[in-house]
C-alpha cells in the first residue's frame, strides 16, 4: 500500500516537473483536479451535461452491446470447444475476423446501419460488440477445449454420458474462461466505445465529451478530466470482475 | 463367483504390452498386481474396467461380461473435480445413475472413509491422503461389486502411505468388495493382498501367483513378511 501511495505521489511530481519545464502544453495537476471535481456533478456549458452523465451514457452502451456479445460468444465458445469439427469450421472465419481492430469497423458500421432509425447508436453498439465478442469467444473456446482428459476419463469410468460430461465437467471447467472472457471483453468494449463516440455525434458519452472539448478550443483540463474518468471506470470494471471471479469460483 | 481374466493380450502400435494374461480373483478377496513401472499394469486394469478393449482374451465376472455398474475405479492421481466439494465429488457416480438419494448416500460413505465433517471442503483444501480417501469414497458410493485401484497411494509420502494402507483394509473389512489393486511397491502388496499376481517386464506375463496367508494386521518386519518380499524381489529382478 505504501508503495502505491508513493507511485501516485511520484506520478504527480513528475507531472509538475513536466509542466514547469514548459516542454509540453499541459495544465498543472491541481488545476485539472479541481476542474475534474467540478465537472463530475456540475454541467459543462457546451454540452450541458455532467461528467457522470456522460459516463453513464458510455457505460450503458458498453453493457448492452457486451451483453449481446457474451450471450452469443459463451454458448458458441462451448460448442466450438466441444465439437472439434465445428471448431475447425468456425475458427477459420473467426481467425480472419479477429485481427481486424474494432475501430476499423467504424466506417463500414455507419454505412451498414444507415437505413435504421438510429444509425449512429446502432453502429456504436455494433463496434463495441465486435470489440468484446472475440476476446470472450477465444477465452471460452480455449478453456472448454482444455477440459482435462483425465477427468473426462474418470467420468467415463463412472459411466457418464456426453451430456453429463458437458454439464458437470466442460461447463464448470470453462467458467474460468467465461469470466476472463467477460473481463477482457468488457475492457476492449470500453476502449471501443470511447473511440466510436469520437467519430460521430451522439449527444452524450465520454469519448464525445473529450472530442468536443478539443474542438471548442483545446480545453486541456476538461479533456484530461474525461480521460481520468475513462481510466477510473475501466479500472473499476476490471476490479469488480476480479472480485466476482473469486465469488463464483470459491474452489480456486 | 469370481472375476476371471483369461488370455488377455494387448498391443499398442505393434508394441506388445500384455501377453496372454490369465488369473482369477476370488469373490470379496484382495488381489494385488505387482510389476515394474510401465509393464502394462494400468492397461490391464483399464481392460478389466472396460475403459480399454483387449486384442484378445476375455474378462468375466460371475460368468458374464463385466458391466460398468459392477466396477468402482480409484485412480493414481485422485481425479477429483476441483469445482466440487468433497460431498459432491463422492456423489458424482450416483448422480450419473440418477440416484435420488445421491447426497445422502455420499454422506454415509464419507463416514466410512473417515471424512465426516469435510463434506464442504474443496479438493484443494485437502491433503493428498484425504483426497485419495475421497476418491475411494467416490468409487464405494456406487456400491460396486469390484473395486479397481490403480496405484492409489503412489503419490503419497511413505508415512501417509502406510497409514492409508491400514485404513483401506479397515474400509474393506466394513465394505467387502472384490478388490484388484495395482502397485509397484512390494511392501504394499504383501501388506494388503490375499493373493499377489507378479507380472514380468514388458510384454507382461504372469510370472507367479503368491498366496499371502499372514494374519492381519500384518507386521511388516516379521520373518514371513520379509520372506515373501524377498521372493517377489527375486521374481521381479529375473
Amino acid at each position: 500500500m505504501k508503495l502505491r501511495i508513493f507511485a501516485i505521489f511520484a506520478f504527480v511530481l513528475f507531472w509538475y516537473c513536466l509542466v514547469s519545464s514548459n516542454f509540453v502544453e499541459l495544465p498543472y495537476p491541481h488545476k485539472v483536479f479541481f476542474v475534474f471535481l467540478h465537472l463530475l456533478f456540475n454541467s459543462e456549458p457546451v454540452l450541458g451535461r455532467t461528467l457522470i452523465e456522460h459516463a453513464i451514457a458510455s457505460i450503458f452502451r458498453v453493457l448492452i452491446a457486451s451483453f449481446v456479445a457474451f450471450t452469443i460468444a459463451i454458448p458458441l465458445g462451448i460448442a466450438m470447444g466441444w465439437f472439434e469439427r465445428f471448431n475447425v469450421f468456425t475458427s477459420t472465419i473467426v481467425e480472419i475476423l479477429r485481427p481486424i481492430p474494432p475501430l476499423a469497423w467504424i466506417p463500414l458500421a455507419y454505412i451498414l446501419f444507415s437505413k435504421l432509425t438510429s444509425p449512429v447508436q446502432t453502429a456504436q453498439l455494433f463496434i463495441v460488440f465486435v470489440g468484446s465478442f472475440f476476446p470472450c469467444l477465444i477465452s471460452v473456446v480455449d478453456t472448454a477445449r482444455n477440459t482435462p482428459l483425465e477427468l473426462i476419463e474418470m467420468a467415463k469410468a463412472f459411466n457418464a454420458d456426453n451430456r453429463k460430461i458437458l454439464s458437470s465437467l466442460v461447463l464448470p471447467h470453462s467458467l474460468q474462461g467465461i469470466i476472463t472472457g467477460v473481463r477482457i471483453g468488457l475492457g476492449v468494449g470500453w476502449m471501443s466505445i470511447i473511440a466510436a463516440e469520437m467519430l460521430a455525434t451522439s449527444g452524450a458519452g465520454l469519448g464525445y465529451f473529450i472530442i468536443v472539448m478539443y474542438e471548442v478550443g483545446g480545453r486541456t483540463a476538461e479533456i484530461i478530466s474525461g480521460m481520468t474518468l475513462i481510466g477510473i471506470i475501466g479500472y473499476a470494471m476490471n476490479w469488480l470482475l476480479l472480485k466476482v471471479e473469486k465469488l463464483v469460483m470459491p474452489w480456486r | 463367483m469370481a472375476l476371471e481374466i483369461t488370455n488377455i493380450s494387448k498391443s499398442f502400435d505393434g508394441l506388445r504390452v500384455l501377453d496372454n494374461i490369465t488369473f482369477k480373483v476370488e469373490k470379496n478377496s484382495f488381489t494385488c498386481i505387482i510389476g515394474e513401472s510401465g509393464c502394462g499394469k494400468t492397461t490391464l486394469l483399464r481392460i478389466v474396467s472396460g475403459l480399454e478393449r483387449a486384442d484378445a482374451g476375455k474378462v468375466l465376472f460371475n460368468g458374464r461380461k463385466v458391466e460398468v455398474n459392477d466396477v468402482g475405479f480409484v485412480f493414481q492421481d485422485d481425479r477429483l473435480l476441483p469445482w466440487r466439494t468433497t460431498l459432491k465429488n463422492v456423489a458424482f457416480g450416483l448422480e450419473v445413475r440418477n440416484d435420488k438419494k445421491a447426497l445422502e448416500k455420499a454422506r454415509e460413505v464419507l463416514k466410512i472413509v473417515g471424512l465426516e465433517g469435510f463434506e464442504n471442503y474443496y479438493p484443494k483444501q485437502l491433503s493428498g491422503g484425504m483426497r485419495q480417501r475421497v476418491g475411494i469414497a467416490r468409487a464405494l458410493a456406487i456400491n460396486p461389486k469390484i473395486l479397481l485401484m490403480d496405484e492409489p497411494f503412489a503419490a503419497l509420502d511413505a508415512q501417509t502411505r502406510n497409514r492409508m494402507q491400514a485404513e483401506l483394509l479397515e474400509i474393506w473389512n466394513k465394505e467387502r468388495k472384490t478388490v484388484l489393486f495395482v502397485t509397484h511397491n512390494i511392501d504394499e502388496a504383501v501388506y494388503l493382498a490375499d493373493k499377489i499376481i507378479v507380472l514380468s517386464k514388458r510384454p507382461a506375463r504372469v510370472v507367479e501367483e503368491i498366496e499371502v496367508e499372514l494374519e492381519r494386521p500384518r507386521d511388516r518386519t516379521s520373518l514371513e513378511f520379509v520372506g515373501i518380499r524377498k521372493r517377489i524381489l527375486e521374481l521381479l529382478s529375473d
